[in-house]
């Protein structure tokens, strides 16, 4: 059965030399037609005319091969971009391949979504930088194939088809597949593109299938007319005429009865004829019949390696057999020795003539069995194989050889991304033979990569989870769905696992169990979103749940959310006692690792509270349970909280004691992200040292002056460090790392400076949607106008900041309350005593409630508006007084006693100030 | 001189000749009353007169041999190659002496019928009685007026096989018996006499029977040049004729076939199967009758026959060509050995059955599994017990080690079709794989072999599989991936039913506790029944079971052998 020579399509080809003959143009075609209709075969033909040229029109001309997204890999990112660089060479897309393994390596070392979107973006860029490139010197011809519904759908193939094709230059570019039209219409706003419609051959192309058989003209026709033309069913037929007998009905009906069919019977004649042709042509005494069968179920991968482990034939004997094989007309390969049954013959396969081989798929499920064996092996010779090259990476590392580290690191990536493709066909084979096995091994596979940040592997994961949805049970579904909402969350897209959670909260609704673990996880994301309310609500409905239904075990883990929840809208107080209510369950139910986590976070609640003592007591203990657990990372963790109380406290040594601890621990590890977070905190921790150090020194010697100088530079090398990691592994406290250091820069009496960095913190405040730090910068820019006396710029930013307000007034009360005082400041300023006044009265009772983040001292903030009053005549002044004090006491805020006492002792003190000025002649 | 040291040769051969049949026959006779008698209650005397004759034989034959070869040196004319030789003593295998036979009147009506397709391939094993047939069908078919028909057989003429030219002289002759043909004519000539004479008005009817056509190697011009120029010629020839019909005969046919004309073949098609039946019971009795009415000396009752026809037909699987050949050792003896001491009827012993089948039997297996690979071999003994079988039965029964393979179980269905060409692939009525004479044959070496051990056990194994599948299990109790249709359903249960009885007859359950248990068998296996109309649908079901199982030959007969006649209809109502 060798390969037909092409036949017709004369039109077709036409259209796209046209296209290929004007210079500097780009043209996307889109080839559509059913299976079997020749679409592949028109890009090889494509392929084969242009092959030869070089040259066209005194401009060098480059035709790839095809480029077959019938691959598991094509879901892996960057994957198709890869595919075009191989056919138009390596060497043209070196940038690409640099940023590509850039983007390979911040998998492996775990990098925090951001870093790796932010790579994806870069590697994007560079493709179609470095294509364009290449094609402003060499005439492109790009061909796609087996554009399918497997994977249009697919992160990487929408990337590829929206953001790189609209972008690329002096190409035709022609993609072909079953699913042409929908990605057509989808591109239609975005590309111009045109669409080749294959139909079936016309009869006088279809007859050259048939030379040389001797076939009557009459007998010809009607197999024309039973194929539809389709030239892969023509190949089959005149495969078929050599060797057997075709159905009665064909031999004895004329073309014209055949024609005069009811549309019925000539349906189920066509399906008839299929249904002979393809069991004539495999039949049972042809030698090869077994590996085609084989072919059509092991459709990701036929190689003479996966041929030999079932057969336990030689490597010689396998690669025999494949080559013999890839003979056949409806046999395709693909790089790396793959060797795959055309779409339409496997489906055929697979429909005719493996039910009548294997009537209860007992053949094919251990067929599967066997695959998935030759898989595990495989990739256990791989983990193999990886392991020593690790090796071979850190001696030439330690050699120093970067030439061969990039070599090196660059096959290591391959092959790791090869493992993941190998790994994921060995989820689909187990898929295909027992769905529901298949589920919880998917579950659990995306929750390790979810764990690991392993991008590549989870795309794929999800690709697969999405196409065997309709086949799992209900467990299944949600096992796997539950893990798809958790991954489209660690990778930001908070909205999609939303409406995953909500759908799945739907199904399983008379599911308590389920309903509790659905409601936590889009509490959770609600969070993310800031629609705390909601996430508060869900959080109150799950623990309704465990209660009513006595799922207890949950119950501190929703408690603890709920602390988390809280203490983000600024909801200390309540944060405290959901974290209280955790531990309480969580000792009857003797929960160690939760209890320990719950008195961290309660330590940090106390802190912000200002209660250090209490603080201080709770982190202690927290610190000491997981002593007993020996989870390190957690102690560790535990060290950088005590620092910041500690900080709070303004016990600046024992603060660092605790960090330095921490970032032992966490160096050790060569964790990134907690590296970058824990010299923010201690960067930030060096300068309320500094400030403190410098307000309260009146006078300062040559030491003080050095001291102080250097204790801001360490202020200043500890950010500028953090934000260096920040960027690749912690992008979503990056904004807050570069706002800080935009104090150190105002510290040192650089206003513009800070306000510079302050900009960049807000764009990256943007980027990554901080809205605690969007909020932050913008109140910066009011200080620093307010420090520059510039009071009405201040109300333009305040005005900057009024749509956030109704979102955020509860969870960054305190911003806005410290907002307020500045407005309050500036209205005193330009004359308007009344905002003034009223602003004051509202900010204070709200800014002792919600604490200053930890140090925030009220009585400094009361500092700031006493010079205001004691600029006042006595009288004035006074009846000022009288108003604050007045508003202070009517609030309806619950301010704690302490600062209750500050607030008073504020009002006396601007009291006495105002009536020694009245008298002051009465002190002579 | 050297002609009548030719003559005296050739007396002394005819001597030699009649020396070895007086002496086989009395080892034959010696042979059955050692097969009847246990070892250790043989005389010594016996043991040595038995080693005796058969010295004696061995050095007949010897010196026939000598003698031949003696002969053939005298006479290089006569000298044959290596070649040849193996041919000639293929043909002798090939050819039984099937004179006698009145069978296949179903296939003749078949072949005779206006329906009959033009083009027909019999491509049967050997033994089972194609050339028979064709020599049948060829004289009455030339007895009829206005018809002609033109036999020729590749075995009988080997001058065909030579070249094209002398194909077609051959086959002219053989068309038109007075033509000349002059020398050095051309095959144009030839073609043109062939195609004239056959094309000629006065004929309603046509047949041409091209037999034995295995015997022309692939490589032979003259067979390439049949399955191309030949038929065409003949296709065109024979427009003419109101019918004309060709049919091609000879060993596996269809594969060696590389023509275009390929699709135009037909195989016979008789009821529900496919090629040449294997003889039953009755065919046997005639056989029995005409052997002891031509020769007017054996004297057998009816009863009689009929026991022995079953026994015949068991132990050959149907063969046509065994059966002669027990047929004609039954004969040599007058039937009047005792075959069973312990019995006063024509009972087989199992000595005796062993006998047969190593005597009759595996030759002829031999030659039918001829250049097929032992592990293949293996396993087509183990799945004769079944009447088809699939990947699934072969891997149940490799799990089972009924069958040593660890390939993929596709790969032993390859290798059985394209080794041994006994199996025909599967098709929607029938999703397993069947050949009836040659499975019948291995069956009966199953049943005697060992005992009978292992064919017992692959039985029962049968029963629990058809059990499970039914049940939509695997044999190891796992669920099958995909659960069997109604219809599968009815074809497993009547599968099941075809062992359940083979099994009840191999433990000679007596009737009436037969009957329990094949009824508590399809009770159970029809509970399991699930139809796509639910509860309404089970009934029609069960209804098309009854249909199934009563269409069902082989059941039927196995149901009326277990549990009698009158009972089966009995039981078939209760469902």
């Amino acid at each position: 059965m060798q390969e037909k020579t092409f036949v017709g399509r004369d039109a077709e080809i036409k259209r796209v030399e046209y296209a290929v003959s004007i210079p500097a143009s780009r043209r996307i075609f889109f080839v559509n037609g059913e299976g079997g209709i020749g679409k592949t075969r028109f890009l090889q033909e494509i392929k084969s005319r242009y092959y030869s040229f070089r040259q066209f029109a005194n401009v060098p001309l480059v035709v790839s091969d095809l480029v077959d997204l019938a691959n598991l890999g094509v879901y892996v990112p960057l994957n198709i971009e890869y595919a075009v660089c191989k056919n138009f060479g390596i060497h043209n897309f070196e940038k690409f391949m640099v940023a590509r393994d850039d983007y390979a390596k911040f998998q492996t070392m775990h990098a925090s979504v951001e870093t790796l979107n932010q790579q994806l973006r870069i590697c994007y860029e560079t493709f179609v930088e470095e294509y364009n490139s290449f094609s402003s010197e060499n005439r492109c011809v790009l061909l796609i194939d087996t554009v399918d519904i497997h994977i249009i759908e697919s992160d990487s193939f929408v990337n590829f088809t929206q953001k790189i094709l609209p972008q690329l230059q002096n190409s035709v570019i022609i993609l072909a597949g079953r699913e042409c039209i929908s990605v057509q219409k989808r591109l239609k706003t975005l590309l111009d593109s045109d669409m080749i419609q294959l139909e079936g051959l016309k009869t006088t192309d279809a007859k050259s299938f048939f030379n040389q058989l001797g076939l009557s003209a009459d007998l010809e026709e009607k197999l024309i007319f039973l194929t539809d033309g389709r030239p892969i069913l023509l190949g089959l037929a005149s495969a078929w005429m050599e060797k057997d007998i075709p159905l009665p009905v064909i031999s004895e009906a004329t073309l014209v009865e055949l024609k005069s069919f009811s549309n019925e019977k000539l349906i189920a004649l066509k399906e008839e004829f299929k249904h002979a042709l393809i069991e004539n042509i495999l039949k049972l005494d042809q030698k090869d019949h077994p590996f085609i069968l084989e072919m059509a179920h092991l459709q990701k991968r036929y190689t003479p390696e996966i041929l030999a482990f079932i057969h336990e034939v030689s490597a010689e004997e396998a690669e025999m057999i494949v080559t013999r094989l890839s003979n056949l007309f409806f046999v395709k390969m693909l790089p790396d020795f793959v060797h795959l049954l055309h779409d339409e013959m496997r489906d055929l396969v697979r429909q005719y003539l493996w039910p009548t081989v294997d009537p209860f798929g007992v053949e094919r499920k251990n067929l599967s069995q066997k695959v998935q064996e030759f898989y595990l092996n495989k990739i256990l010779y791989i983990d193999s194989q990886l392991e020593k090259m690790i090796k071979e990476i850190d001696y030439s590392r330690e050699v120093s050889d970067h030439i061969s580290l990039l070599s090196k690191a660059r096959t290591f990536s391959d092959i790791q991304r090869y493992k993941l493709v190998l790994a994921s066909e060995r989820l689909f084979y187990l898929l295909e033979q027992n769905p529901d096995q298949g589920a919880s091994d998917l579950a659990r596979e995306l929750e390790k990569s979810i764990k690991q940040s392993t991008r590549d592997f989870s795309s794929i994961l999800v690709n697969l989870a999405e196409t065997y949805a309709n086949k799992f049970n209900v467990d299944s579904y949600y096992k796997v769905n539950f893990q798809v909402a958790r991954w489209k969350r660690s990778i930001g897209e908070f909205r999609d696992a939303q409406t995953i959670l909500e759908r799945l909260g739907e199904h399983y609704a008379d599911n308590s169990q389920k309903q509790v673990s659905i409601l936590q996880t889009l509490a959770i994301t609600q969070g993310d979103l800031g629609q705390t309310r909601d996430a508060l609500e869900n959080l109150k409905e799950a623990l309704r749940i465990c209660e009513t239904q006595k799922i207890l075990g949950t119950i501190p883990q929703i408690k603890s959310n709920e602390g988390m929840i809280l203490v983000s809208m600024g909801k200390i107080a309540e944060g405290v006692d959901a974290y209280n209510e955790c531990i309480l369950r969580c000792e009857e139910l003797a929960i160690d690792d939760l209890a320990a986590s719950a008195m961290n976070n309660i330590g940090y609640a106390y802190s912000i509270l200002g209660d250090h003592e209490s603080a201080l007591s709770f982190c202690e203990s927290a610190l000491g349970r997981r002593e007993l657990l020996g989870d390190t990372q957690a102690i560790a963790a535990s060290h950088a909280t005590l620092g910041s109380v500690y900080r709070d406290m303004s016990d600046f040594d024992l603060a660092n004691l605790h960090y330095q601890h921490a970032l032992d621990h966490f160096t050790a590890m060569d964790d990134k992200f907690w590296i970058s977070r824990i010299r923010m905190e201690r960067g930030l921790s060096k300068l309320l040292e500094y400030e403190e150090k410098f307000y309260r020194s009146t006078h300062r010697s040559a030491t003080t002056v050095n001291m102080l100088r250097s204790l801001l530079d360490e202020s200043e090398n500890d950010i500028k460090e953090s934000i260096a990691l920040g960027k690749s592994y912690n992008r979503k406290e990056l904004s807050k790392a570069i706002h800080e250091m935009g104090h150190v820069y105002w510290e040192r009496e650089d206003l513009n400076g800070a306000e510079k960095i302050w900009k960049e913190s807000l764009e990256v405040a943007f980027e990554t949607n901080n809205l605690r730090y969007i909020l932050e910068n913008l109140v910066g820019f009011c200080e620093l106008d307010l420090d520059r006396h510039l009071y009405s710029k201040v109300l333009n930013h305040r005005n900057a900041l009024t749509p956030y307000f109704e979102e955020t007034k509860e969870s960054h009360a305190l911003l806005w309350s410290r907002l307020a005082k500045m407005e309050g400041i500036a209205a005193f300023h330009n004359g308007d005593f009344d905002t003034a006044f009223q602003k004051f009265g509202y900010s204070f009772p709200t800014l002792a409630k919600h604490g200053g983040w930890g140090r925030y001292k009220i009585t400094i903030e009361l500092e700031s508006i006493a010079g205001i009053i004691d600029s006042l005549d006595s009288i004035e002044a006074l009846k000022w007084c009288e108003f604050l004090k007045a508003e202070w006491n009517a609030t309806t805020v619950v301010v704690p006693d302490r600062y209750k006492r500050a607030l008073n002792m504020f009002i006396s003190d601007r009291e006495i100030k105002a009536k020694r000025r009245q008298k002051p002649a009465s002190l002579n | 001189m050297e002609y009548d040291k030719k003559i005296s040769l050739n007396k002394e051969l005819q001597h030699l000749n009649n020396l070895l049949e007086e002496a086989t026959k009395t080892l034959r006779e010696l042979e059955l009353q050692e097969a009847s008698v246990p070892r250790a209650e043989q005389e010594v005397n016996f043991v040595r007169k038995l080693k005796d004759q058969k010295e004696k034989v061995e050095k007949i034959q010897n010196d026939i041999v000598q003698k031949q070869e003696e002969l053939l040196f005298l006479d290089p004319e006569s000298k044959k190659t290596e070649n040849s030789k193996l041919e000639e003593n293929t043909s002798k295998i090939r050819g039984g002496d099937t004179d006698f036979f009145v069978n296949r009147n179903r296939e003749l009506v078949e072949l005779s019928k206006d329906t009959c397709p033009p083009f027909i391939i019999l491509r049967d094993p050997a033994g089972y009685g194609k050339t028979y047939l064709l020599k049948k069908l060829h004289s009455n078919f030339s007895s009829i007026g206005g018809h002609k028909s033109v036999y020729i057989n590749f075995d009988e003429t080997p001058q065909a096989r030579t070249s094209i030219y002398n194909f077609l002289c051959c086959f002219l002759n053989i068309v038109d018996t007075k033509i000349r043909i002059p020398e050095g004519t051309s095959l144009a000539w030839l073609q043109n006499q062939i195609s004239g004479n056959l094309g000629h008005f006065s004929y309603k009817n046509v047949l041409v029977i091209i037999d034995s056509l295995d015997l022309l190697s692939n490589e032979n011009e003259v067979l390439a040049y049949i399955w191309n120029d030949f038929v065409r010629t003949l296709s065109k020839s024979l427009q003419g004729a109101q019918k004309f019909r060709v049919i091609f005969s000879g060993r596996y046919i269809e594969s060696l076939w590389k023509g275009d004309w390929k699709h135009n073949l037909r195989k016979l098609q008789i009821g529900a199967g496919e090629g040449l039946a294997p003889f039953d019971e009755n065919v046997v009795v005639e056989a029995i009758r005409v052997i002891c009415e031509r020769k007017n000396k054996h004297a057998v009752s009816d009863l009689d026959m009929e026991i022995i026809a079953r026994e015949v037909v068991q132990v050959s699987g149907g063969n046509p060509k065994c059966i002669m050949q027990i047929l004609n050792e039954l004969d040599t003896l007058n039937f009047k050995i005792n075959l069973d001491i312990n019995s006063s009827t024509y009972y087989f012993s199992s000595e005796i059955k062993r006998k047969f089948i190593r005597d009759y039997i595996d030759p002829e297996l031999d030659v039918i599994l001829r250049g097929v690979s032992p592990s293949v071999r293996e396993a087509l003994i183990v799945l004769s017990a079944f009447r088809g079988f699939n990947s699934s039965t072969i891997l149940a029964l490799a799990k089972a080690s009924f069958i040593k393979w660890s390939d993929t179980p596709s790969s032993l269905l390859t290798a059985l079709v394209s080794e041994t060409h006994l199996i025909t692939g599967p098709n929607e009525q029938s999703p397993l794989f069947s050949d009836r004479i040659a499975r019948l044959m291995l069956v009966s070496k199953l049943q005697n072999d060992n005992n009978g051990f292992d064919y017992n056990k692959i039985t029962q194994f049968a029963i629990d599989l058809y059990k499970q599948w039914n049940a939509g299990l695997d044999v190891d109790g796992s669920t099958l991936p995909n659960r069997p249709s109604d219809q599968l359903q009815l074809f497993l249960i009547k599968e099941g039913l075809y062992h359940y009885c083979e099994w009840i007859l191999l433990r000679k359950v007596n009737p009436v506790v037969a009957l329990n248990e094949i009824r508590d068998y399809l009770t159970s296996q029809v509970k399991l029944l699930i139809s796509p109309f639910g509860e309404n649908g089970i009934s029609d079901l069960v209804e098309q079971l009854k249909n199934k199982v009563e269409a069902d030959a082989q059941v039927v007969s196995l149901l009326n052998k277990s549990v009698g006649y009158l009972e089966r209809d009995q039981l078939m109502e209760s469902l």
